[in-house]
């Protein structure tokens, strides 16, 4: 097959995923997922912008989300969105949680995609609780030392994980440098992998359905 | 799709508007409701049954969904397409809102040797928090590890409801609605303390 013939196929394969019929239950620009694709969007591309001005760094950290706030053109506007996103997006995804529940769209065929919303969320609150470590300002640190001293107390896996995220006995440079990483690099990413496992998880759920019909 | 033909309209005019039809290359069924005669389009891109309207005969067109949209939903483009970009833009409006009204602060930063005030949860820690206040004299892995508990619950839940209904099974649902609303009020004691 040549490259022409390869792109009029993909081509014809796009249009006919536009044009394919969502069938006639809840519009899906009315689902909470959705609502948290998008917030997904605006976080990343908010996010992207504040990274420019941000120091992870103990003595540049609240400096510079000062900075951001005061000095950078629209800067307050862009994290007031970033922040207000976040919670917005954390709501979403238990919404949407409770929202699946409720219709026992979690049996089945379904369960793969609970699960996946499940790991999802955890990972948004993981996104939304090291986010709050960043400005590194003084409620920063003590939420910090509270919610890993919390973290420490759970049995067996607790403590390690308590040090993993503190970098140490103590709350400091590394548990910033930790929370900026998990914040922008890690968990980001794997809420984007999970996401696009959902999506194909939803495509074959809705294979099925047509073959069954 | 439903054209309404003027009253007292009768088998000529409805053979004429139908001929019209044919030209559009659309396709209908005469109907009549009292005295009111009506056509359904059937099949053919019912958009073009607007040229139907400078017809001595016909009275309106009224858009219905026809029998696929009824069976199978509307396509993604352009209906949702559209739709989900206008909940897009509400969405941004809004978060612009409350950025713009309740923009977030940036507090102090710690001195050294200064001890750190009481910690700010976020609201969606409360439930944790709520949980530390409720049982001030507890050993204190109780309250993460009821949390770990409750989450590996509800992640497990596929594995504890095998049943086939549309709704979950009646003690799984009691046990659902009472876990939210445990955790609300939890919210709600961690938030207000």
């Amino acid at each position: 097959m040549n490259d022409r013939a390869k792109q009029a196929g993909l081509l014809h394969e796009l249009r006919g995923a536009l044009r394919a019929p969502l069938g006639t239950g809840r519009p899906p620009w009315l689902s909470f997922g959705w609502l948290c694709v998008l917030l997904l969007v605006l976080l990343g591309l908010s996010g992207a912008l504040l990274s420019v001005y941000y120091l992870p760094s103990l003595d540049g950290a609240a400096a510079s989300v000062r900075f951001v706030m005061r000095d950078v053109e629209w800067g307050w506007l862009v994290r007031g969105v970033h922040r207000w996103g976040t919670s917005l997006l954390v709501a979403g995804a238990v919404a949407q949680l409770v929202v699946v529940f409720l219709s026992g769209r979690y049996r089945g065929a379904g369960a793969g995609s609970w699960l996946l919303g499940g790991a999802m969320l955890l990972f948004v609150l993981g996104i939304a609780f090291t986010g709050e470590l960043l400005p590194w300002d003084a409620e920063s640190v003590a939420l910090a030392d509270s919610a890993l001293s919390g973290t420490a107390a759970i049995p067996v896996l607790g403590p390690p994980l308590a040090n993993a995220m503190r970098g140490g006995s103590e709350v400091g440079a590394a548990t910033l440098a930790r929370a900026h990483t998990a914040h922008t690099l890690i968990l980001p990413w794997l809420v984007f992998l999970l996401l696009l496992l959902e999506l194909w998880f939803l495509a074959r759920l809705r294979r099925r359905r047509e073959r069954a019909r | 799709m439903i054209v309404l033909l003027e009253r007292g309209a009768g088998d000529e005019e409805v053979r004429a508007v139908l001929a019209r039809m044919q030209s559009l290359g659309l396709a209908g069924t005469p109907l009549v409701a009292g005295s009111q005669r009506l056509i359904h389009v059937t099949s053919g891109r019912t958009r073009r049954a607007r040229h139907l309207l400078p017809e001595p005969a016909v009275r309106a067109i009224l858009p219905t969904s026809g029998p696929r949209v009824r069976r199978e939903g509307r396509r993604f483009y352009p209906f949702h397409a559209l739709c989900t970009s206008a909940a897009g833009l509400a969405l941004i409006g809004a978060l612009v809102l409350l950025a713009g009204f309740f923009p977030p602060g940036v507090s102090e930063t710690l001195a050294l040797g200064q001890p750190p005030p009481p910690p700010q949860w976020p609201w969606y820690l409360a439930p944790l928090r709520g949980l530390l206040e409720l049982a001030p004299e507890r050993p204190a892995w109780i309250g993460p590890s009821f949390l770990v508990l409750l989450g590996t619950l509800v992640l497990a839940l596929p594995l504890l409801d095998g049943s086939s209904g549309a709704r979950p099974r009646g003690p799984v649902r009691v046990l659902g609605m009472l876990a939210l609303v445990a955790l609300l009020v939890l919210g709600f004691v961690g938030g207000a303390s």
